[in-house]
């Protein structure tokens, strides 16, 4: 009688450890484990979608926001081996050292169009004293507002391909947390999924409220004080140098809790997935006679096999944010390079006016340049804890 | 250079001639040497803005780079004709010269001014 109490116990302690939350394999039923993975991943991520798409439609959308460069791979060993080549040092730096080749000639001309603007300013400059006040006055602010307009029509491109990008990286971050999260699952990594959702999420948030929706007005409201001030003695400099370092003071602050709540929360979910997956296999090992031994072996497999996945999908993740990001930033570089240069040129003729545009315009790469790196930044350090997360099956 | 600078001192010899002489043609004398070595000055440099203006390849820049030799050009000629009648004991006319020079000045760049205004206003509504 006592026997069979104990045996009934273990069997229903078996019972309860076995009851995961999500499972990758089929229960009983007509559910399948794409259907069931995208039922968990609506509620991690909190959305309400009324049909579940298949993971197709997401793939499909997810690489229509790469850039070409990460494109072409056919098979999925081909895109293996197209990721492994794109994370080496020696690609990074031939495409970095390339979209810097392509974009210098047009900036250098650039630059050189506007060092011709400065050298009239220079000649005004030289011809102030031949002219009344009120009548210096009148030709230089003519002067002003052509080598602004000149500005705007030489770097607004610039500004359009910024707010472009970070609207990809909104759309990719949004497709990256079905994807995520599913890798995440199907390795028994129920709280790290949560965090990795979340942290996506969260993500796609900043850049739609904090980049997109903040950065591009404020720009284009910087542009026209900076414009306005062509008119008259309107001074820009100081407001923009003072939201400038109150939005990079915010978008720091904002990567740093979103890093440490990630970190954090990954942590303590893999820590809790491992006790519960550890326990399970502890019980199967010890209550199945001859087989539950080779239950470790088998788990052990899986985890090397999705710890490939993970790190193929994290590694191209990383991959299409680095080929998208750098050339941006190549040319974000230049432009801000040369607007010093010229800067500088101007103050040694001594034009007030371009100075002051110059730096204006300096200031407005900053913040955009601020924006692009924090980002690509945030969701690389997302895509490189789902490469560094180990399956908690194994 | 040798022949401006001889037509110069020509030009200020004829004068202090004159107007030892007590000829009323001294200031005119003045304003025709003042004119001459304006066209010979501008007559030296067409070629090289000639030159520059075809470097200017770039539309927004070659209409920049027009609108400001113009503003220059007419503050020259403002600034020469407000010195000839200060010259000449006409401060009042001088300042007329002048104020209609800067009103030359805003009308030539005025398309220019609003399309500044335009773009202004299009990128602080955020449209």
């Amino acid at each position: 009688m006592r026997r069979a109490a104990v045996v009934l116990l273990c069997v229903f302690a078996f019972g309860a450890l076995l009851h995961l939350p999500v499972t990758a394999a089929e229960e009983a039923g007509d559910r399948s484990a794409a259907g069931e993975v995208s039922r968990v991943v609506v509620d991690l991520s909190g959305t309400e979608e009324e049909d579940a798409r298949q993971p197709e439609e997401y793939l499909d959308d997810l690489f229509s926001a790469f850039p070409d460069l990460a494109r072409g791979a056919e098979t999925a060993e081909e895109y293996a081996g197209r990721v492994s080549e794109t994370l080496g040092v020696e690609y990074l730096l031939r495409a970095a050292a390339e979209s810097l080749a392509d974009k210098t000639p047009k900036i250098v001309t650039q630059f050189c169009s506007l060092a011709g603007a400065v050298l009239l300013f220079a000649v005004a400059a030289a011809l102030r004293e031949q002219f009344s006040p009120e009548l210096y006055r009148a030709v230089d602010g003519v002067m002003e507002a052509g080598l602004v307009l000149f500005l705007y029509a030489c770097f607004s491109d610039c500004f359009e391909r910024c707010s472009l990008f970070l609207s990809d990286m909104q759309r990719l971050s949004d497709f990256c947390v079905p994807l995520f999260s599913g890798l995440y699952l199907t390795g028994g990594n129920v709280g790290a999924a949560a965090a990795g959702g979340a942290a996506l999420a969260g993500l796609s948030y900043l850049l739609e409220h904090l980049c997109a929706g903040v950065l591009m007005p404020l720009c284009r409201l910087f542009l026209g004080f900076l414009l306005i001030g062509s008119f008259g003695e309107v001074k820009t400099d100081g407001m923009v140098g003072t939201v400038r370092n109150l939005y990079t003071t915010v978008l720091g602050f904002s990567c740093m809790l979103v890093s440490a709540s990630l970190s954090l929360r990954s942590t303590l979910g893999n820590a809790a997935d491992s006790v519960g997956i550890r326990a399970m296999k502890f019980a199967v090992g010890s209550m199945i006679p001859m087989v539950g031994s080779t239950v470790s072996g088998s788990l052990s497999t899986l985890s090397a096999s999705l710890s490939l996945i993970r790190t193929t999908a994290g590694g191209g993740a990383v991959a299409v944010i680095l080929l998208s990001a750098l050339p941006l930033v190549a040319e974000l570089l230049l432009c801000r390079l040369a607007l010093s240069l010229l800067a500088s040129l101007a103050g040694l003729f001594e034009a007030a006016g371009a100075v002051r545009f110059f730096r204006g315009f300096r200031s407005l790469f900053d913040l955009c340049l601020a924006a692009v790196v924090f980002s690509s930044m945030l969701f690389i350090f997302i895509a490189a804890s789902l490469m560094k997360c180990a399956a908690a099956a194994g | 250079m040798v022949r401006l600078c001889g037509l110069a001192l020509v030009g200020a010899v004829s004068v202090l001639l004159l107007r030892e002489g007590g000829s009323k043609w001294s200031a005119f004398a003045g304003v025709a040497a003042g004119l001459l070595l304006l066209y010979e000055l501008l007559d030296r440099y067409r070629q090289i803005l000639g030159s520059l203006g075809a470097l200017a390849g770039n539309a927004v820049f070659s209409e920049c780079f027009s609108l400001s030799l113009r503003a220059l050009g007419i503050g020259m000629l403002t600034a020469f004709s407000a010195d000839t009648c200060r010259q000449m004991g006409e401060a009042a006319l001088a300042g007329r010269v002048e104020m209609l020079g800067r009103a030359e000045i805003l009308l030539a760049a005025l398309p220019t001014l609003l399309r500044i205004m335009e773009l202004s206003r299009t990128l602080a509504g955020g449209t």
